[in-house]
């Protein structure tokens, strides 16, 4: 009992270190990211920029779980939310190599979601997906209907999602203490930010996605 | 040329900052004392507030410099580090301090941030 509260403070002590380590580094990162803005140099800016979207959905995350802020569940509609994370993650992926396509079935319902997590969710996600980007390639994105909901899938023929990126997120999403970087950690946070939103990722080898509840409101209509 | 105040605490931002608001007298303080002091020996026509500051807070300046008649209808534009929640955003005390625009510094690039100065100091 002892030590499981004990593990819990030091749960806490970490989170509020982890948050206080995102605070911090906004500040150079944003220094980094204007600089390179005036000087034109657009990988260190879109590198910089890649570093705040996960700073910024980590907070996120953190805000909603110690309750700073509360989760605002509304109806929104994931296709304008995923033209949104697409054109703020082209020129990050096309860096990479990598070309982005939206297939959004039309007539799609609203989801049940807090606006803020399901952006940073895809957000997480989509850069996470492009850091497991094998070759230059596409990648999909589509959205569906199916009976459990709205089907969001990210795919592409060069993904390996065998690779460590995914047992790495696993193992660390049960060991807070151990540091994680690069692409497990946004495919942590992604996960985490699902959690939150009750929903699970789930993956094949060169696809992930995960299917949002349609929107209770419209239901009963 | 128009004059904008900056109240901006870190150097290598602020340095950006006037580098890219070349068009514009920018006069910057990086506390809010001393921006309280710019704003009474300048006639500014634009600020820019950082809410995150050491000592008191912008907020604290914002609430100081709105309570001058002089200033009420200065322009302000809060380009900060620190996350706003729509409530907030939403709230009669962030209305009643009358904020031209809110720009979440990690997610807004310079051009947007020119952008909203311009069209912020067009009638100034």
């Amino acid at each position: 009992m002892a030590q499981r509260v004990q593990t819990r403070i030091e749960a806490s002590d970490d989170s509020s270190l982890l948050a206080l380590l995102g605070e911090e580094l906004k500040q150079p990162l944003v220094a980094i990211a204007q600089m390179a803005e005036l000087d034109e140099s657009e990988e260190i800016q879109m590198q910089a920029k890649r570093a705040l979207r996960t700073i910024d959905n980590v907070l996120l995350h953190r805000r909603i779980q110690t309750g700073q802020t509360m989760l605002q569940l509304e109806p929104v509609h994931v296709g304008s939310t995923m033209q949104a994370v697409q054109q703020e993650m082209k020129p990050l992926l096309k860096q990479q190599g990598c070309r982005t396509e939206l297939h959004i079935r039309s007539g799609l319902q609203p989801v049940d979601v807090d606006r803020r997590v399901l952006h940073g969710m895809l957000q997480s996600l989509w850069q996470a997906f492009g850091s497991a980007i094998v070759d230059e390639d596409t990648i999909n994105c589509s959205a569906r209907k199916t009976k459990a909901g709205i089907r969001v899938t990210l795919t592409s023929d060069s993904a390996d999602l065998k690779a460590v990126h995914f047992s790495k997120a696993n193992v660390y999403s049960s060991q807070p203490l151990t540091a994680f970087a690069g692409p497990a950690a946004d495919f942590l946070t992604a996960k985490e930010l699902a959690n939150i939103l009750g929903v699970r990722i789930s993956k094949t080898a060169n696809s992930i996605g995960m299917t949002l509840p349609v929107s209770k409101q419209l239901q009963m209509v | 040329m128009k004059k904008i105040l900056l109240l901006e605490p870190d150097n290598a931002i602020a340095n950006s900052l006037i580098r890219a608001l070349k068009d514009y007298e920018v006069i910057r303080a990086s506390t809010a004392s001393a921006s309280l002091e710019v704003a009474n020996e300048h006639d500014v026509d634009l600020v820019i507030v950082e809410l995150s500051l050491g000592g008191h807070s912008g907020f604290e300046f914002l609430y100081e410099f709105r309570s001058y008649a002089d200033w009420l209808q200065v322009p302000v534009i809060v380009y900060s580090l620190v996350k706003l929640d729509d409530d907030i955003l939403k709230s009669r005390s962030w209305q009643a301090l009358n904020i031209a625009s809110y720009l979440y510094k990690p997610t807004t690039s310079l051009a947007t941030l020119t952008g909203m100065v311009e069209r912020a100091t067009v009638h100034a």
